[in-house]
């Protein structure tokens, strides 16, 4: 019985080779885009689930929240982790990270092996506990993970960072020298395995923190605030009554005394306004869009539901067509029903016998998905940025596959299936069987939803295109291009100064400026407390960035300067005069800013100077006050070439950096690429949505295709008939569209709100927006009605150009 | 075998009933070969349908070997047709995607039988009719005579107890209905009972007893000897 139905099954999908290949084709690229997508999705979800022990493991936060200012902290003080284990018993161990770029030797650094003169640059450096790598279980392919970070100035590096400097040397004991500081070498106490691409954690150099103290106080100190604080709690520790406790003892015991001495009065309703919680790690991947100041690269769980659901969307659309198409041809089958129904099959085994066709489909279908995919992966990586792959060693890979093609199989075949299996014989044999009504509106029905689907993804596609265009082409108030961002200055911090002035004699160089703080994410960032003279710990202070520039900072990034002057030079150093953006002047109830004076901490500073807010992080935020003070922070050197050849320009900063650091690569990145970088992630959504709008599109427009031969093959007589009473094509096509136009139409009425809402969300992230034009929903109706028009149209005009006779003597 | 009282079938649209079959009885013994004759719409073929059990009646009595079948649900209906009625359509009605031996193999799938079984039961009848050469042919590849033997061959493999022909020379020339009409003839000899609507008199003169039907209800009835 099961291989009869088979053999017809086969003999069927040879026989209309047309309807196969459509639905082999529009399943096949559904199911290659589910596949991609699904990688992707489940790569997102699978964020530190490779931790041994990952449910016991969790990362200290703090929600914060005053008046209008909500934020949730991730960085604690260094003594939070050793108190929290002591105060108690459910901690088992605690660890702490520091990766914080103001920290020496955190971030990125220019490094030397033994002693050997030559600097290399390397990122990814962090400051950390042996108890982190007792706590992630990271594992080590040299030296002893339980003591590696145990002794002071020892680090632990990756197996590819021991690869690139040790080659097949042991790196064990071999030394580091961290931006040419002799007095502090770090010596290899370990290899570990690099972490892999699913690990919220991303470091190539782990630096002991036994022993350090950055700064005086800095290890006892309640409210500086730079640490990563990690937990291993104890099995079946209950969370949330864990969190109640922790929240209590640590900020009545602690925070808040600690904040009163030091002078912060708003502390007084830090029970009210902060507590403290613990977040899986597997969590902090996609749960953590809350929290602000935090580098890595994190995603937002928003974005993979987006994904996921778009790629159920095209499978839906694919089947949609199957299930279309079946019913639709049902007229060809009847005949076979009532037969096998005369000669003895009842209705489970005609059931049974169209889903094996449409199993038997899906099957080859998910076999053309997967080889597409196999081809199209490469270029998924590349468009996600993500390392991806198929788990083909997976057995559970291949049987949630089968699994999902007998699944689709069965679900889009279940309806043509009952609906063809429910024709009486004696029905079946008259040779027109009659389409019920509920048939066609049940298939109207699935075609308006495919073009909803498909409008709301045009009108995405364009809506996110709009506002990334929006973004880079801005105006951002200050200039990005033609500027150059020199990284690694740090090492020749001594002789910056002259190799500036010597830059600003360079031949096609227009200013030169030293500051650690760029309009960049990523550079240096700190955040301060603000308020007006006199009224620190009176009103409630406001937050903002301090920046280090020099006079010639506000000229190469072509800043503008609203009223009052630039610092001079050196003789602004110390002075406590400092220069202001609009906001925070707005936000201080500064009128005339100039010549006042702004408290900052418990310090006064005299305002000499407004500059025009510019927007100096990524557009998703709102310009947040900002100051300058005159100082060096030299690790960055900013150039603005003018429009001449940048390629000579270029050579001779070589040459000149050459002299300064003979020992290390000039390093260096155009600020147009560098601010282009921050959108990377947004653009990434856009390239990936864009693909599957289009593929979306195109898959409903083949079903479209072949329903509409169906429907016109089904009209041949009429087409003759009104042929030979004198119709012209233009009117046949007109008549044979309408019906398609009409189920467009009313598409447009159900997707034009939802699109609408959907995009209008989505833009909400970003504090600087479009507003959704009206022509992007009129140009999508009109590429909908566009397509549906032609599809429709081709197919008329080729039966309406058949001579007439021949579809009527077919009859 | 069959015996139907005052049987009555319906047909309604909206506004308008037409009554297909009027209190028809009559009863067909096993072993006959009867012949139901008239004009098109007295209700030949709505009598064929109900009498194979493709369709229910409205009204009256059927039994089939002694069994009323007139209030049996489809399943029911369904298993006692695939074991006890084979059917000759006029258009032979064979499933173009499969094969001559296929299509002939298919009552037997549908009741269970063993596919060595299967085998040998098909090329015997293929045999008998003399188209096992064109076992492995599709239907389009046959003549309308071949075709229909095709169509007996299938009727007949599950030998069944009746044997209903709706003009099963309808569509042929005279020598392949020539052709066809003895088939149905030796299998009637060999004990199967047949029931045949047709128009061609000449046909109706291979039965044992021609129903002559008009609007529905029986008008007289020859016994040939």
């Amino acid at each position: 019985m099961f291989k009869n139905h088979i053999k017809i099954a086969w003999r069927n999908i040879l026989k209309n080779k047309g309807f196969s290949i459509v639905n082999l084709i529009g399943l096949g690229i559904g199911v290659c885009a589910c596949l991609l997508i699904s990688l992707y999705v489940v790569h997102e979800s699978s964020y530190d689930s490779f931790v041994p022990n990952s449910e016991n493991i969790y990362r200290l936060q703090s929600p914060y929240s005053m008046s209008d200012f909500d934020d949730v902290g991730v960085h604690f003080s260094a003594n939070m982790a050793s108190t929290m284990q002591s105060e108690f018993s459910e901690v088992l161990k605690a660890g702490r990270i520091n990766d914080v770029q103001s920290f020496p030797g955190a971030g990125e650094n220019e490094i030397q092996i033994n002693s050997v003169p030559r600097q290399f640059h390397e990122e990814k450096f962090a400051y950390a506990d042996q108890e982190i790598l007792d706590i992630f279980s990271i594992p080590f392919i040299e030296g002893d993970a339980k003591t590696a970070l145990y002794q002071p100035n020892t680090l632990v590096l990756t197996e590819s960072m021991a690869k690139k400097y040790f080659k097949d040397e042991s790196a064990m004991g071999q030394t580091i020298i961290l931006n040419g500081n002799n007095d502090r070498p770090y010596t290899v106490a370990g290899v570990m395995k690099d972490f892999p691409e699913n690990s919220h954690m991303d470091y190539n150099f782990l630096l002991t923190l036994k022993d350090m103290e950055f700064s005086e106080g800095e290890q006892t100190r309640w409210f500086l605030s730079n640490y990563y604080t990690y937990l291993e709690l104890s099995e079946g520790t209950n969370t949330e009554e864990f969190e109640k406790r922790l929240s209590q003892t640590m900020i009545r015991k602690y925070l808040k005394p600690a904040y009163l001495k030091a002078g912060f009065d708003m502390a007084v309703n830090l029970e009210e306004n902060m507590s403290l919680r613990v977040q899986p790690i597997e969590e902090i991947h996609l749960y953590s869009s809350d929290v602000s100041y935090e580098v890595g690269k994190r995603n937002d769980i928003q974005v993979v539901i987006t994904f996921a659901i778009i790629a159920i969307f095209i499978l839906l659309i694919a089947s949609i067509n199957f299930i279309n198409l079946s019913t639709a041809k049902s007229a060809k089958r009847a005949k076979e029903v009532g037969l096998r129904k005369v000669v003895g099959s009842n209705r489970r085994h005609l059931i049974f016998q169209f889903l094996s066709e449409s199993v038997l489909v899906s099957i080859f279908a998910f076999f053309i998905g997967f080889f597409l995919s196999v081809v199209l992966l490469p270029f998924f990586r590349t468009a996600t940025g993500l390392e991806l792959s198929i788990p083909l060693n997976e057995p559970l890979f291949y049987l949630v596959f089968v699994g999902m093609a007998v699944l689709v199989g069965v679900l889009s075949g279940i309806y043509p299936a009952l609906f063809l299996s429910g024709f009486k014989p004696i029905d079946a044999f008259r040779s027109k069987s009659e389409q019920s009504r509920t048939i066609f509106n049940l298939r109207s029905a699935l075609v308006v939803f495919q073009f909803v689907i498909s409008i709301v993804l045009i009108v995405g596609t364009l809506v996110i295109n709009q506002q990334m265009d929006f973004i880079l082409n801005s105006k951002v108030g200050f200039e990005k291009d033609q500027v150059l961002q020199i990284y690694g200055t740090t090492t020749i911090s001594d002789q910056i100064s002259s190799f500036k002035e010597e830059l600003k004699g360079v031949d096609g160089i227009t200013s030169a400026s030293i500051s650690s703080f760029l309009p960049i994410e990523g550079t240096r960032r700190n955040g301060n407390s603000f308020s007006k003279a006199g009224k620190w710990n009176i009103d409630p202070a406001i937050g903002g960035q301090a920046w280090y520039i020099d006079e010639d900072y506000l000229q190469t990034l072509g800043i503008t300067l609203l009223e009052g002057r630039n610092f001079r030079g050196k003789s602004d150093s110390g002075n406590n005069t400092t220069i202001i953006n609009q906001e925070m002047a707005k936000q201080l109830g500064l009128e005339n800013p100039v010549g006042k004076q702004i408290s900052r901490f418990n310090d006064l500073y005299e305002v000499i100077g407004v500059v025009e807010d510019f927007k100096y992080q990524s557009m998703k935020n709102k310009v947040e006050p900002l100051s300058f003070y005159y100082g060096l922070t030299p690790s960055i050197v900013s150039v603005k070439l003018n429009s001449g050849s940048v390629e000579r320009t270029m050579t001779k900063i070589e040459d000149l950096w050459k002299e300064f650091a003979p020992n290390q690569e000039l390093r260096y990145e155009f600020m147009d690429e560098s601010f282009a970088q921050m959108y990377r992630n947004v653009e990434r959504v856009k390239t990936v949505f864009s693909i599957f709008a289009i593929l979306a599109i195109f898959i409903a427009s083949l079903g479209l295709f072949a329903l509409s031969a169906f429907m016109i093959e089904k009209r041949r007589k009429e087409i003759g008939v009104r042929k030979v009473l004198g119709a012209s094509t233009a009117s046949m096509v007109k008549l044979l569209s309408s019906d398609f136009m009409k189920l467009v139409f009313i598409a447009l009425l159900v997707a034009i709100p939802l699109a609408y809402y959907f995009m209008n969300s989505w833009l909400q992230e970003f504090a600087y927006r479009i507003n959704i034009n009206i022509w992007v929903f009129v140009l999508s109706g009109m590429a909908v009605l566009g397509i549906t028009f032609l599809t429709v149209a081709f197919q008329t005009i080729r039966s309406s150009v058949l001579n007439p006779i021949k579809s009527l003597r077919s009859e | 075998m069959i015996k139907i009282t005052n049987l009555e079938k319906y047909y309604k649209t909206e506004e308008v009933k037409t009554i297909a079959l009027n209190k028809l009885s009559f009863e067909v013994k096993e072993g006959e070969f009867a012949a139901i004759m008239g004009p098109s719409g007295c209700g030949k073929s709505t009598l064929l349908n109900i009498l194979g059990m493709l369709d229910d009646p409205d009204g009256g009595s059927y039994l089939f070997n002694g069994i009323e079948v007139a209030n049996f649900n489809e399943r029911k209906r369904a298993n006692l047709r695939k074991h006890n009625i084979g059917f000759v359509f006029q258009s032979f009605n064979l499933i173009d995607e499969l094969t001559v031996f296929e299509n002939v193999e298919l009552p037997l799938i549908y009741t269970g039988v063993k596919p060595a079984d299967r085998k040998a039961r098909v090329d015997e009848v293929l045999e008998k009719m003399q188209i096992m050469h064109r076992r492995k042919h599709f239907p389009q590849q046959l003549s309308g005579g071949q075709q229909q033997r095709v169509a007996v061959a299938r009727a007949v493999v599950n030998n069944p107890k009746v044997i209903l022909a709706d003009e099963p020379t309808g569509n042929l020339d005279s020598s392949n209905g020539n052709e066809v009409m003895d088939l149905l003839t030796e299998l009637n000899e060999a004990g199967t009972t047949i029931i045949m609507v047709t128009h061609s008199e000449h046909d109706a003169k291979f039965s044992h007893r021609i129903i002559r039907m008009l609007d529905g209800q029986k008008v007289t009835e020859n016994v040939l000897v």
